[in-house]
């Protein structure tokens, strides 16, 4: 009898997604010394959607993650580097719009996660804008976003 | 609904122990008269075992269907004596089961048959059939699933989520298990039978969907990810159609 009590507990946890499950992965960006390719360069960065609607700040960051949309094949952001500091050393509230370019597919995760989205054959396009651009260069070193164990773009600047 | 299941779940417990605590009390009452006949081997046995097919229905499905909007379920179980404590037995039935879950909603449906055995334990005064029982059965589910609509898992929430209606339908599932019953067969007036199990099953083998999981299976109940095991219960009400006396 107790065992199937303790059976029939067990199944709670079917229910709740755990945070250890890996999900739709984000996007993971390091940024390097344009001037040393084999330095990581911090910076701060506010990540914005096309229409400046909402945004992601990074203060002081070498590493950080970047969300893609799943209903798409393509993620348009825009990258500002020092945000709101008119009076910065280098690039003083420096935009340039990166567009990802990416197949999304869908995989089934378990019951309690549901479907989850991993990036096939990301492309990155950068567009510096009217106050030029602060990505000195970017590479890709992983063109599949299934996980967010390894970096996946270089950023050097 | 959860509440719900856990407290039928837990009445099916407390009524079987409280029945199997008057067998027991019976048993002792009846053990020396019985001694007695039983040395006397000469004498003619008066024909009283009954023999013949048991037909009911399960009554905690159609119960279930009226608590529980996500559910509907029927089922007919039987049984037919072959020998003094064994039965034949089989029930089949219908079930469907919707899942409106945080990241998706589904409805299962489709129908079971489960066939085996139950083994009576009861001593029966003389003239009396009730049954204290445990069963063993072969289960086989075949149903099919819908995916009505889903939302993909992400842990940001930087894009509005991406709610995906495009409803699929997987078709020809299937689960074979093998069921262990404890219950019991109660006469409340001639051949009008009240009858209690639970049941613990073990699936064996599944069919299921490539890109999608099997949520539940008809007869077997819920099916969960890592675990063979399932759990259920049945409150039959049947008739005994007496077809001989030994």
């Amino acid at each position: 009898m107790l065992a199937v009590l303790a059976l029939s507990l067990s199944c709670e946890r079917d229910d709740i997604c755990a945070s250890s499950t890996p999900t739709t992965p984000q996007l993971t960006m390091s940024f390097l010394d344009a001037d040393n390719i084999n330095e990581t360069k911090s910076l701060n960065i506010n990540i914005y959607k096309r229409d400046m609607s909402d945004s992601i700040t990074y203060t002081d960051a070498s590493t950080i993650q970047v969300p893609l949309r799943t209903d798409t094949t393509a993620t348009v952001l825009v990258f500002v580097k020092n945000p709101n500091n008119l009076v910065a050393a280098e690039n003083p509230n420096n935009a340039d719009t990166l567009i990802f370019t990416y197949t999304p597919q869908e995989t089934f995760i378990s019951r309690a996660c549901g479907y989850k989205v991993v990036f096939n054959n990301l492309s990155i396009q950068v567009n510096p804008g009217s106050d030029g651009r602060w990505i000195d260069d970017f590479i890709i070193n992983n063109r599949t976003i299934a996980d967010e164990d390894t970096t996946h773009v270089f950023i050097r600047h | 609904m959860k509440t719900l299941h856990t407290f039928l779940f837990v009445i099916s417990f407390v009524l079987l122990g409280l029945s199997e605590m008057n067998a027991q009390q019976q048993g002792i009452e009846v053990e020396d008269p019985l001694d007695e006949v039983s040395s006397d081997t000469t004498a003619t046995r008066i024909k009283t075992d009954k023999y013949g097919l048991r037909v009911g229905v399960d009554l905690s499905k159609p119960l279930r269907t009226l608590l529980d909007d996500t559910y509907q379920g029927f089922e007919i179980a039987a049984d037919f004596r072959i020998r003094k404590s064994y039965y034949l037995a089989a029930e089949i039935g219908t079930e469907s089961k919707q899942y409106n879950e945080a990241n998706f909603d589904s409805e299962t449906q489709g129908s079971y048959i489960k066939a085996g055995f139950n083994y009576n334990i009861y001593n029966n005064w003389a003239g009396m059939s009730n049954l204290i029982y445990v069963g063993l059965r072969g289960g086989f589910s075949t149903f099919s699933q819908d995916l009505n609509s889903y939302t993909i898992y992400t842990t940001d929430t930087f894009f509005e989520p991406d709610l995906r209606t495009d409803a699929r339908s997987y078709e020809n599932l299937n689960l074979i298990w093998i069921e262990l019953q404890l219950g019991m067969q109660v006469e409340l007036v001639n051949n009008l039978y009240l009858g209690v199990n639970v049941q613990l099953k073990r699936a064996l083998s599944q069919k299921e969907p490539e890109d999608f999981a099997n949520l539940f299976a008809p007869g077997f109940n819920k099916v969960t990810t890592d675990n063979v095991y399932g759990a259920g219960y049945g409150y039959t009400l049947s008739y005994f159609i007496p077809i001989f006396k030994k």
